[in-house]
């Protein structure tokens, strides 16, 4: 509380802009609190040595100690940077390239820009013009008058002829004589080329000299950044281990006393170049360990050093992996699996995790009861809590708190109480990748037994969750804005509707598809016993309607328990799977039509079509879109109980004889693929023969695989047809296709007609082999078999060279779903990233961040798609419903 | 004209400032169109102008845009 007044008061500043330049070498002097002077780092007591890497005056970074230049403790000293003056100077690797730049477009001998002083006048002109509101532009300006100035050989100003620079990566310069031979150009001669650089030379090569000379890029001090950067740490056996920077530092000293002594001592020129080009890769290896062209510094161990660069750069770097993502508090992690008894709007939670994950609960005369039995529970039993905050702002531990009891009587309005996660809390429930808004929901706590988040099945697609082993993460809101927040706007319940398409994308599926279908036939009748058994599952309390057969005994239809939990409202017309011809809804035989007539049920079958996610025009997108979200909620949640439990309750199974079909589906099958291979065999003669013509754009041989390839997937799609007109209709694979509970009429015709053609990349077998695929067949042999057709069905079982050519292609799609969700992931990274401060204004229209116009009206329709029925702002046909 | 484009004119100075007003937009803030762009050498129009485009749009049939000129 004291701290947050203290922080009221202070003078508040505002950022108007940030500058970044390059530190000359007397601001790194100036910044520098002392020169380091000597490579040893602690003496033989194990103190700091004076002058030293671990200087005190550099700050300190153990408890106890005081900085020698603030006189404060480790943790309120900011440390300082310190300075190490090079013998010989060296080139800060990172300007190496800007460097190469600057030097090919001035002049070596007197300094300035190779340009004419007439174009040097028009460009500074058109440059200022620019660079008031053209950015973008001034930046192509100076691109291209650097262009210019780096063609000239001969400088306008003073007449000198300029030799070729060449630049070798990371950090060498070279200058190329009219004889062609390389002479190196050292940093001294570097530096003092750009020292000679006009300041108005070089703003119109776009550089600010303000900020930065280019000299300064050649380094003649090093600054030495304080140990709270490259903190050491204490190993339990007492060894001190340094930093990686520290190490570095250490070397760059060392090397630096060394090139010294070589000076000083006048050894041979080589033997100083050499110490000197160490120093430059020691100094460069600091900034960068992964420069392209040197080889990279290590540890004794072998473990390469970590630069500066490194810590920034990557995944696991400063910036994204310790500013933009850190890790938070009141957070569980755990695999989830389904509970289909629990609403959609809520999540299962483990009593181990509510043991743990906290609600802050202000105490108030109403609730105060409640919460001191919640302190005297303690953090043992569940519901207790955790932990109790006094007015004062004191945090009181529970686990050490010896007499709960009386704590819990001096619990008055002011205290908080950190109390367990209960029945009825509000949470986000997240499962990573986060690719779209529904990623992250909010839900209500159901504390339950067990390890697991449990979650609805019906909640599964906007997660993307199975239950295969995944894990999501659960967050505790702490205040009462984001609880208020999130129950609101996150909740389930108000995300059935996706803003991607205006569709429902949670729905039925599954099971609960074939259980309403077998539900909603004609033939369902369901006993007294039975109708109140299914009542309870929806939860509900109100009475059944009479029932459709009064005697002998009391039955009620299928379709009669599920109107007993639609809206009382609600008229509705659509179409089934299983609709014929007929087009005339009210005229129809069967139950090929849905018919919902003030919410009752009178006519036709549940499916996909009519209660599935994602359907256009059906009975559940209108029930989700024109009903409260509350209201939409429950009846999924009711009525998936009921297709649940009534599926138990009938009973369904799926085997062996659940896949037959007559001996004369295989004659005609059969029939199929052998006139199908003799069509390819004719091929092939006209192959082998020269007959074949090519198809406009296509080699012969493409032309073969094309007609080939047609020919045998039409196998697959007659033979569909013969399955489809001998197959049981009420055998349990094909209610589950035509309801589309699960799987398709393809999945039943690999079953017991044919798996067909096996393909890897879209193409028949034949990748990466030469001349048959494997030595089964005669080389050369072109064939269906041999291109991995495969004849026989799972049923009856694949001869080894098919299930070979089924193997590969089954991996083949493996790899192919891997490569894809990489690929589309980094391209989702990328579009974030450049599209994340757009934003909708008040007035319709799209801008970015800064204000400026993306779009005059949002969408150029200023339409909320999510307020749409799948895109269609309105439906027409439904408004003629209507009235 | 291009495909997809309907109408293109070079809007006057003064409505350009009032349409700018009612966006609170400075003039380089609108999306840019270049000089070069064969679209706005057809209507002839100059660095600094703002032209306005209808074009066909997916969504909406037909939508309004306003394009800043800039040079290149």
């Amino acid at each position: 509380m004291v701290l947050r007044e203290e922080l009221d008061n202070l003078p508040r500043k505002v950022i108007k802009s940030i500058k970044f330049g390059i530190l000359s070498p007397d601001m790194i002097r100036k910044y520098s609190v002392m020169e380091v002077t000597t490579s040893e780092v602690y003496d033989e007591g194990g103190l700091p040595v004076r002058g030293g890497i671990s200087d005190r005056r550099l700050g300190v970074s153990e408890p106890g100690a005081r900085c020698e230049t603030c006189g404060q403790t480790y943790d309120v000293c900011p440390g300082h940077f310190g300075h190490v003056e090079l013998v010989k100077p060296v080139i800060h690797v990172s300007y190496a390239r800007i460097l190469y730049d600057i030097l090919r477009a001035t002049c070596p001998n007197c300094g300035r820009i190779m340009l004419k002083e007439e174009e040097i006048g028009r460009y500074r002109e058109r440059l200022t013009r620019l660079r008031k509101g053209w950015r973008l532009l001034a930046q192509n300006l100076q691109e291209k008058i650097r262009k210019k100035a780096s063609e000239r050989t001969t400088c306008p100003h003073c007449g000198h002829k300029r030799n070729k620079v060449r630049f070798d990566r990371p950090y060498y310069f070279y200058e190329e004589i009219e004889s062609g031979a390389l002479i190196k150009l050292d940093p001294e001669t570097l530096r003092e080329r750009l020292a000679k650089i006009p300041n108005e030379d070089l703003e119109l090569l776009g550089i600010n000299p303000t900020v930065a000379r280019p000299e300064w890029t050649i380094l003649k001090v090093l600054p030495v950044p304080p140990p709270h950067v490259r903190p050491s740490i204490q190993l339990e056996t007492g060894i001190r281990s340094e930093d990686d920077l520290t190490h570095k530092l250490v070397d760059i000293i060392r090397m630096n006393e060394k090139l010294k002594i070589a000076i000083e001592t006048g050894a041979p020129t080589n033997v100083v170049d050499n110490l000197w080009d160490l120093l430059q890769y020691h100094v460069a290896t600091f900034f960068d360990n992964e420069l392209p062209g040197i080889p990279l510094a290590k540890h004794r161990g072998g473990r390469a050093i970590k630069g500066v660069a490194q810590r920034l750069k990557g995944k696991e770097g400063r910036f994204r992996g310790s500013l933009s993502g850190k890790r938070v508090n009141f957070s569980a992690r755990t695999v989830i699996s389904p509970d289909p008894n629990i609403s959609i709007n809520e999540v299962g939670v483990p009593v181990d995790v509510a043991k743990i994950l906290t609600v802050p609960e202000r105490v108030t005369t109403w609730n105060v009861d409640v919460l001191r039995q919640y302190v005297i529970r303690g953090p043992e039993t569940w519901p207790g809590a955790n932990y109790v905050i006094t007015p004062e702002g004191r945090r009181i531990d529970l686990r050490y708190v010896r007499d709960r009891k009386t704590l819990s009587e001096r619990l008055a309005p002011g205290w908080v109480v950190e109390r367990h996660l209960i029945d009825g809390d509000v949470v986000l429930f997240n499962r990573q990748p986060s690719l779209h808004r529904v990623s992250i929901m909010s839900h209500l706590v159901r504390v339950l037994p067990g390890r697991t988040f449990r979650l609805h099945l019906a909640v599964c697609p906007p997660y993307n969750a199975d239950f295969d082993g995944d894990e999501m993460n659960l967050h505790v809101l702490q205040t009462e804005e984001a609880r208020a927040e999130a129950r609101v706007l996150m909740l389930v319940e108000n995300h059935i509707i996706t803003p991607r398409y205006g569709g429902a994308i949670i729905g039925a599926r599954q099971d609960y598809i074939i259980g309403a279908y077998l539900l909603s036939q004609k033939s369902t009748f369901l006993s007294k016993k039975e109708v109140a058994y299914l009542l309870g599952a929806g939860k509900s309390v109100e009475d059944p309607q009479e029932p459709a057969i009064l005697h002998p005994v009391e039955l009620w239809s299928g379709k009669q328990i599920i109107s007993h939990f639609l809206p009382k409202d609600l008229n509705w017309v659509q179409p089934t799977a299983f609709k014929s011809k007929c087009g005339d809804a009210h005229n129809c035989w069967g139950d090929e039509w849905i018919i919902v007539i003030n919410g009752h049920l009178v006519k036709g079958v549940l499916d996909k079509k009519s209660i599935g996610a994602e359907q256009v025009d059906s009975l559940w997108h209108r029930i989700s879109r024109d009903y409260p979200p509350e209201e939409a909620r429950r009846w999924l949640d009711s009525s998936l109980r009921l297709f649940l439990r009534f599926l138990d309750l009938r009973g369904f199974t799926f085997g062996f004889d659940s896949v037959y079909i007559p001996d004369e589906a295989y004659n005609e099958i059969n029939k199929i693929i052998e006139e199908s291979t003799r069509e390819v065999d004719n091929l092939i003669a006209e192959l082998r023969e020269g007959r074949l013509e090519a198809m406009p754009g296509f080699t012969v041989e493409e032309t073969f695989e094309n007609r080939v390839a047609e020919i045998l997937s039409k196998v697959r799609e007659d033979a569909a047809a013969v399955v489809e007109k001998y197959v049981k209709k009420d055998v349990e694979g094909y209610l589950m296709a035509k309801t589309g509970a699960r799987g398709s009429i393809v999945n039943i015709v690999q079953m017991v007609a044919t798996l067909g053609q096996q393909t890897i990349r879209g193409e028949r077998i034949r990748r990466g082999y030469r001349t048959r695929t494997l030595p089964h067949f005669p080389p050369g042999d072109i064939g269906p078999y041999a291109g991995g057709f495969v004849r026989n069905c799972f049923r009856y079982g694949l001869t080894p060279v098919e299930y070979f050519f089924h193997a590969a292609a089954g991996r083949d799609g493996l790899i192919d779903t891997a490569v894809r969700t990489a690929q589309s992931g980094y391209m989702q990274r990328r579009l974030i990233n450049a599209l994340q401060d757009i934003y909708t204004e008040y007035d319709g229209t799209v801008r970015f961040g800064e204000g400026s116009l993306l779009q005059l009206l949002y969408g150029e329709d200023g339409v909320d798609v999510s307020r749409t029925d799948h895109g269609k702002v309105a439906d027409v046909r439904l408004l003629k419903l209507w009235i | 004209m291009p495909l997809g484009v309907k109408e293109v004119v070079v809007i006057e100075r003064e409505e350009a400032k009032a349409l700018l007003r009612q966006l609170r937009l400075k003039p380089w803030q609108l999306p840019w169109i270049r000089s070069s762009d064969p679209l706005v050498k057809m209507v002839g129009a100059k660095v600094g102008d703002v032209v306005k485009i209808v074009r066909e749009s997916q969504t909406a049939g037909e939508s309004v845009v306003y394009r800043f000129v800039v040079p290149g």
